[in-house]
């Protein structure tokens, strides 16, 4: 597309959207740093999630202010509208995306207190991996202004659905089998909610993408995995999982 | 006598609305493609149909409700040079219509092809039909002088004759001998100047001269001067370029009031304006329409890249 008659304009426009990808990568280090941390038990790791958070709630809030001034001095119209708006929403879905990882990572400073659960942390890593993955290829989109690529991360959506079920029942036969997992297991089972939240954010950014590219909704029905669980936390479908047999 | 209201209106202004210099200066080029880059910086979200399409071709999306105007393969040419190439567009009733397009477009030139004003140019002509209710406006049994009366017009610049406002208000029906009485004339002038939103400021002082009136009230009372006669569209080139902010909002506001009576075709270059009066834009560019479609679909999403350039700002 060719350039803004006024330079600046195209400038600031081009500034937000950099910042918005600085933000992703930001905030994709922290989700991959927070499963990290669960999966080794470090302790310095999680707490430097925690601490960088602040980092994004900043940006947040800088990607904000300036596409609000765009809007106010510029009045973007059309594509460049959408993209300014883009700008603003994926923010948010980052910074959200950040809580989380923020979330987890305080959760892992409890686990590191008691027993290794390793087959337990394993799975959650599986799904924060995937979760990870997720985001990156939906940045990746954004940056590269890539449609396909993010319509790729929407239809996919059902994927981490279905791990946090599986996820989901593992926790619940382990709790089951021996009630004094029940707290610890009550940790992962929020940090599999966290992960399955953050993919929910992948695909908001997906649609965003979407909409910042063509102009137009996704459209048709996201695919979506028999039960849930969303929702409905923390008492997902309780459909019996298979007890262990001692 | 022969009386051409809009031709002694424009010799007052001294800027006449006719500019022959107004021709397509970059004939025929078509701009370059949009380049896919992977590269986040000055990439842009793609558009679809970002082809460049053969100027031929219009990305048109009809008007619902009834055509006041159909213009058909409309080409003006000046002096020999063509300044308009083959427009063919739709003008819905009671609906504003803008035009929009960089300086030299055509947009003016089109506007001026639906009241005959390019008659009024030596070495102008005009091809193809332009059709007003089904009634081509330019067949030899039609009055230029009648037409312009059905067809009215406002200018950039205010320009009220150097009478009463009074006088200003009521020279078009008593030209045209629409009233037989004082009393009739009377309500017709106090029915203009309300209609126009003038009436609360200039009722107590009907007999002074327009000219002692503010910029936003003269352009008011040009407007007011143009629905005297009753017409059934109205023209506006530029109405707002020679007024302040708060004189354009009221323009504006008023614009929107008339369209209940009136169809409105207005010629602006403000795009802020387009998108905030019209229904309905189109776009020309080089001397041909490129894009018309619902205001709000050309302002969020326009299906020709040339239009997304211009309405973005990224026309150099």
């Amino acid at each position: 597309m060719n350039q803004h008659t006024v330079k600046a304009y195209g400038d600031e426009l081009n500034q937000i959207t950099a910042e918005v990808a600085r933000m992703g990568g930001l905030a994709e280090a922290q989700v991959a740093d927070a499963i990290d941390s669960v999966a080794r038990r470090d302790i310095a790791l999680a707490r430097a999630v925690v601490e960088r958070d602040l980092k994004l709630d900043a940006l947040h809030r800088d990607i904000e202010k300036k596409a609000i001034r765009l809007i106010a001095l510029r009045q973007p119209v059309a594509s460049d509208l959408r993209r300014t708006l883009g700008a603003m929403k994926i923010a948010t879905d980052l910074e959200r995306t950040g809580d989380l990882a923020k979330n987890i990572a305080k959760r892992a400073l409890i686990l590191a207190e008691g027993e290794p659960m390793q087959p337990l942390t394993r799975s959650i890593e599986r799904m924060g991996r995937l979760v990870s993955t997720r985001l990156r290829d939906v940045l990746d989109a954004y940056t590269a202004s890539e449609l396909d690529r993010a319509v790729a991360v929407w239809q996919t959506d059902d994927e981490v659905d279905e791990h946090y079920n599986a996820l989901f029942r593992e926790l619940l036969t382990y709790m089951m089998g021996d009630p004094r997992t029940i707290g610890a297991c009550t940790h992962l089972l929020f940090m599999a909610k966290n992960l399955e939240r953050i993919g929910d954010h992948a695909t908001n950014i997906a649609e965003t993408v979407h909409y910042e590219i063509t102009g137009d909704d996704i459209v048709g029905e996201r695919p979506r995995a028999q039960p849930t669980a969303e929702d409905s936390d923390p008492t997902p479908n309780l459909s019996t999982p298979h007890l262990p047999t001692h | 006598m022969k009386f051409r209201i809009f031709r002694s209106a424009e010799d007052q202004t001294g800027a006449g609305p006719v500019d022959p210099t107004e021709t397509p200066r970059m004939g025929g080029q078509v701009l370059p493609e949009v380049t896919p880059s992977k590269a986040r910086a000055g990439a842009e979200p793609r558009l679809e149909d970002a082809t460049p399409v053969s100027n031929a071709t219009v990305v048109d999306s009809p008007p619902v409700g009834p055509i006041k105007i159909a213009a058909r393969d409309v080409s003006v040419f000046y002096e020999g040079k063509q300044a308009l190439y083959d427009v063919s567009l739709d003008i819905p009733d009671k609906t504003v219509t803008a035009l929009i397009g960089p300086s030299g477009c055509g947009k003016s030139t089109f506007l001026r092809t639906m009241n005959r004003m390019n008659d009024t140019i030596a070495g102008a002509k005009v091809t193809g039909r332009i059709a007003m209710d089904d009634e081509d406006i330019n067949d030899r049994s039609i009055d230029p002088v009648l037409l312009r009366a059905r067809v009215g017009m406002v200018f950039q610049r205010p320009n009220p004759f150097p009478k009463s406002i009074y006088e200003n208000v009521a020279y078009g029906p008593k030209i045209h001998g629409l009233v037989s009485s004082k009393a009739e004339m009377d309500d017709v002038v106090e029915k203009a100047l309300k209609r126009a939103g003038l009436w609360e400021e200039v009722a107590d002082r009907l007999q002074s001269s327009a000219m002692g009136l503010s910029g936003g009230q003269q352009q008011r009372l040009v407007i007011a001067r143009a629905i005297a006669v009753n017409p059934e569209v109205i023209l506006m080139d530029e109405p707002c370029s020679a007024l302040d902010p708060i004189a354009t909002a009221r323009i504006e506001e008023l614009i929107d009031e008339l369209r209940e009576r009136f169809c409105i075709v207005i010629v602006t270059h403000s795009m802020a304006q387009a998108a905030r009066v019209s229904q309905r834009t189109a776009f020309f560019h080089m001397g041909r329409l490129v894009e018309t479609g619902d205001t709000e679909d050309i302002f969020q999403n326009p299906r020709e890249r040339r239009t997304l350039d211009y309405i973005t700002g990224r026309f150099g």
